[in-house]
């Protein structure tokens, strides 16, 4: 089994973690992209069954959001933008975060991936988690 | 960060940590939170089994611990999610089954109270004419008034997820309807006062209904 440092061992960990989340925040947006909210044709079902709540038209918003309707995104889940964006910079910033990890920087970087990430996810999920 | 060590159950440790974030991250979510019952539950297993990789074949444990740490919160925080949405369902089904039962309840009292029969109003049997003789046409609308508002904090109550007044909320809505037929036939004998009063009552009504 090959022995690295724990610096490089972490390094690459951080690297392949960042891909994939930037893969996983790549597919929210293929999904959002491939199904519509006119066709109302979204595999995944609603998780709200009994009454509409604070997630409900999510998926159709984020359709839309990708097809540049932002009123009617607003109009399927007012949340829905903030969530978006929350998800468009991460996607971002994990290609950003890949190209400038080095030795030197390692635990500067993920000292403020960490904070910045918190703080962002904190403020964009903020009408979803706190208003039901 | 210099001592060497091998990338044993790095790779567990990897799938666990971004499965634990995910769950994290759905978790705090209200309705969608306890889906991350899944993810949250497999990335337990994974960072688990790659911890165990890791103490055997020397390799870094600090991701791995971070990704039972994340994946165990994820998961508590779903399982909360699950129970609180559990318990509303619960609550739903209960009304439900005891809607029968409450509604005839409901439905018995209005009768008992004797100043109206729901029934009788609708069959238009000689009761109705009892109460247009006797012309208490303040009764009346008092009866109507106090359903009314009864009826609306029901509504009110439901709005917040009190279910346990369904049966007598919906007989309620039985007792309106047919106070408002009875009321529609003696109305042209109504004065000023007592009009503007129905009126503002039944604006009462459907503006809540509308609401």
């Amino acid at each position: 089994m090959k022995v690295l440092t724990k610096k490089e061992l972490f390094i690459n960990n951080y690297k392949i973690i960042n891909l994939l989340f930037a893969g996983i925040f790549g597919m929210v947006f293929l999904y959002s992209g491939i199904f519509s909210a006119q066709k109302n044709n979204h595999p995944i079902p609603s998780a709200c069954v009994i009454k509409p709540c604070a997630s409900t038209g999510l998926s159709r918003a984020f359709s839309e959001i990708v097809r540049l309707n932002f009123n009617s995104a607003k109009k399927y889940n007012k949340n829905a933008i903030s969530i978006f964006i929350f998800f468009l910079i991460q996607f971002i910033l994990r290609f950003i975060i890949i190209k400038l990890l080095n030795k030197n920087n390692v635990k500067t970087l993920l000292f403020y991936d960490i904070t910045f990430s918190i703080i962002f996810y904190i403020y964009s999920f903020s009408g979803l988690i706190f208003t039901s | 960060m210099s001592e060497g060590k091998t990338n044993a159950g790095q790779g567990l440790g990897i799938a666990g940590f971004v499965l634990g974030i995910l769950a994290l991250i759905i978790s705090f979510i209200p309705c969608l939170g306890m889906y991350a019952l899944v993810p949250g539950i497999i990335a337990i297993i994974l960072s688990a089994i790659g911890f165990s990789q890791a103490s055997k074949g020397d390799g870094a444990k600090g991701l791995i611990i971070a990704a039972l740490v994340v994946s165990i919160l994820g998961t508590l925080i779903a399982g909360w999610q699950y129970y609180a949405l559990s318990h509303v369902a619960n609550t739903y089904v209960d009304a439900l089954e005891n809607f029968d039962e409450e509604f005839k309840d409901a439905m018995e009292d209005i009768e008992d109270d004797g100043t109206l029969d729901a029934s009788a109003l609708v069959s238009g049997n000689e009761e109705i004419d009892e109460y247009i003789k006797d012309e208490n046409y303040d009764k009346v609308i008092d009866v109507y008034e106090a359903t009314v508002d009864k009826y609306i904090d029901n509504l009110k109550n439901m709005s917040e997820g009190d279910l346990e007044n369904l049966g007598e909320n919906m007989a309620a809505v039985t007792k309106v309807t047919a106070i408002t037929i009875k009321i529609a036939t003696v109305e042209p004998y109504f004065n000023d006062e007592q009009r503007e009063r129905f009126e503002k009552i039944q604006k009462k009504y459907d503006d809540m209904e509308k609401e």
